[in-house]
């Protein structure tokens, strides 16, 4: 059986008659980390939430393993696709350990939960805090949670919203080799990134978003060429080789 | 939460639960003993040994006998099922307004159903003969939910604060109009109105407890059900969603079984105040939802023997 697939086709999203998105086109295919990049307000989240199924779309459709979105039905995506949103809220005193175990909910009736959650806690560095109450944790330590929580559900296909926002430099840098090996291992990584160094040096192929419209998609040398770039964030930049990995270097320079 | 402490108590459920059915009992039998007849824990048990055909060898006093069994039991039971019914409502709620100060009043339920109890009351209609009232409050009761829910809807959804907004709109107009009846109302009836509008165990026979029992275990069990939904929804609506809970359906479900667990309560025992699904809920956090749900129930009767107001509630 071929590994995932994550389809876009001419898709649009509108809110009373505005266009968030339009004519979105975009082919995901196993083995695949895509970066999603662009300007505040660009549409990415927008474009992220269609791809998870999330919202109704006004013109196009959304593919997933070649079937569309809306012929599955919620516990179906649940195995497929997995989640991760810019931030979450939670008002409750759940451990960090019981938040990780929600993720397990699509394969309820599995005997290996626990096994599987002290894995991936381990993986984003979360095992330290584990029997913490979630709301006590810093924001850095709760998104290291979420993204585990994210983990625990197995799936091929991963949507991440920012993943790494309010990580330091070590946690960056491990999420990013965990979304590098989920592709690895044949997976799909759909991810929005503000870290433009990031999204060069892990991702496949980046797709540069502004204004609802996807203006680029290629590879980090191709979409992150400086011309394009300050066009589209209109900020000076340089982009150069970085130093010790095969990709671009992008240095802002001041506005 | 305690203050200062940012690490769970780790205490089982397996330890928690049958701790909590221990205390329940004790409380019970204890209310059970006080009041103008004093009647001592150990022929309270006799009593009910006796009754169920179970020889203890306890003596007893006849008069205890009849107190005990024909007007103290049904009221503690009643308000332990209430109680019970009341929590669960309360801790559905909770999670589903992801908030943990979430009761039953949120919907309007409660009012709706002392108003139906008291628009039935001041018609005089007794259509069902002693059924009536009750079963007229549980239909107010489904009725405002479905109002408040109709009110909330909007493209095939409902935001959680429509839901409050709508809700607190709906009881306050029902209350209004409950009022407006009592003070059109001749003098006769005022009394069972006020009742209605106080609430009370003290009317409680076992015919109440049978009947508001099927309504009780069913509503708790089918709550129970949702015990997971409920708990991935504490993250979120999106999360949820993300992890296959269809949030549309649960929410419509749970709206229900508030109305039926509310309705039933109100029925049952007036408006025993929103508060108690407040409190008795929130005392413990609705984490373990697999876990069965116990209520230390508000005990109280209007008159002529009052008692102490007593909560408590675990899941």
């Amino acid at each position: 059986m071929t590994g995932p697939s994550l389809t876009a086709k001419s898709v649009g999203v509108a809110i009373q008659g505005r266009w968030l998105l339009r004519g979105i086109d975009l082919d995901v295919s196993s083995g695949e980390v895509v970066a999603l990049v662009g300007p505040n307000g660009a549409g990415k989240s927008t474009l992220l939430r269609a791809l998870a199924g999330e919202i109704p779309l006004a013109e196009g459709e959304v593919r997933l393993d070649g079937r569309p979105l809306r012929d599955y039905r919620p516990q179906e995506l649940a195995l497929r696709r997995a989640v991760l949103p810019q931030q979450t809220l939670v008002e409750f005193a759940f451990t960090a350990r019981e938040i990780v175990e929600m993720g397990r909910t699509p394969h309820r009736r599995s005997g290996n939960d626990d096994a599987v959650v002290t894995r991936v806690m381990a993986k984003t560095d979360a095992l330290r805090f584990e029997h913490r109450i979630f709301p006590s944790l810093s924001g850095g330590e709760q998104a290291r949670v979420s993204i585990a929580r994210v983990l625990a559900q197995e799936t091929p296909i991963l949507l991440l919203d920012e993943p790494t926002a309010s990580l330091d430099l070590r946690h960056q840098e491990m999420v990013m080799q965990i979304a590098r090996q989920t592709a690895d291992a044949g997976g799909i990584v759909v991810m929005i990134a503000h870290d433009l160094n990031l999204a060069a040096a892990y991702a496949d192929r980046v797709a540069l978003i502004a204004n609802g419209s996807l203006v680029s998609v290629g590879t980090p040398w191709q979409t992150l060429a400086a011309p394009l770039l300050e066009t589209i964030f209109e900020c000076p930049v340089s982009v150069t080789k970085h130093p010790l990995r095969d990709c671009p270097l992008i240095l802002p320079m001041p506005v | 939460m305690l203050r200062g402490a940012d690490q769970a108590p780790r205490v089982s459920p397996l330890v928690v639960i049958p701790g909590l059915a221990l205390v329940m009992t004790i409380a019970l039998v204890l209310s059970a003993g006080m009041g103008a007849v004093s009647v001592t824990p150990s022929e309270t048990i006799g009593i009910v040994a006796h009754h169920l055909g179970i020889h203890l060898g306890i003596g007893y006093d006849v008069r205890a006998d009849a107190v005990i069994w024909s007007i103290r039991l049904p009221r503690v039971v009643l308000a332990a099922l209430v109680g019970g019914a009341l929590a669960t409502a309360g801790a559905a709620l909770q999670g589903m307004f992801r908030n943990p100060l979430a009761d039953p009043g949120f919907i309007g339920v409660s009012s709706g159903a002392s108003l139906a109890a008291v628009g039935a009351i001041s018609l005089g209609i007794r259509w069902l003969g002693s059924a009536t009232i009750p079963v007229a409050a549980s239909l107010g009761a489904c009725l405002t939910v479905a109002l408040t829910y109709g009110l909330a809807r909007h493209g095939g959804r409902t935001e959680v604060i429509t839901l409050v907004l709508a809700g607190v709109a709906v009881s306050t107009m029902t209350g209004a109009a409950t009022s407006f009846i009592a003070y059109v109302q001749s003098d006769g009836q005022p009394r069972s109105m006020v009742f209605w509008t106080l609430g009370g165990l003290g009317g409680a026979t076992w015919e109440t407890v049978r009947m508001t029992l099927p309504f009780v275990m069913l509503g708790v069990l089918l709550t129970m059900r949702h015990g997971v939904a409920l708990n991935v929804l504490a993250i979120g609506e999106r999360e949820a969603s993300h992890l296959g809970v269809d949030v549309e359906r649960v929410r419509m479900e749970l709206l229900v079984l508030t109305a039926l667990l509310t309705g039933a309560s109100v029925a049952a025992a007036g408006v025993v105040a929103s508060s108690p699904g407040r409190t008795t809920a929130r005392s413990c956090p609705p984490r373990r939802w697999a876990a069965r749900p116990w209520c230390w129930p508000p005990t109280s009767s209007p008159a002529p023997s009052p008692r102490r107001l007593r909560f408590r509630s675990g899941f």
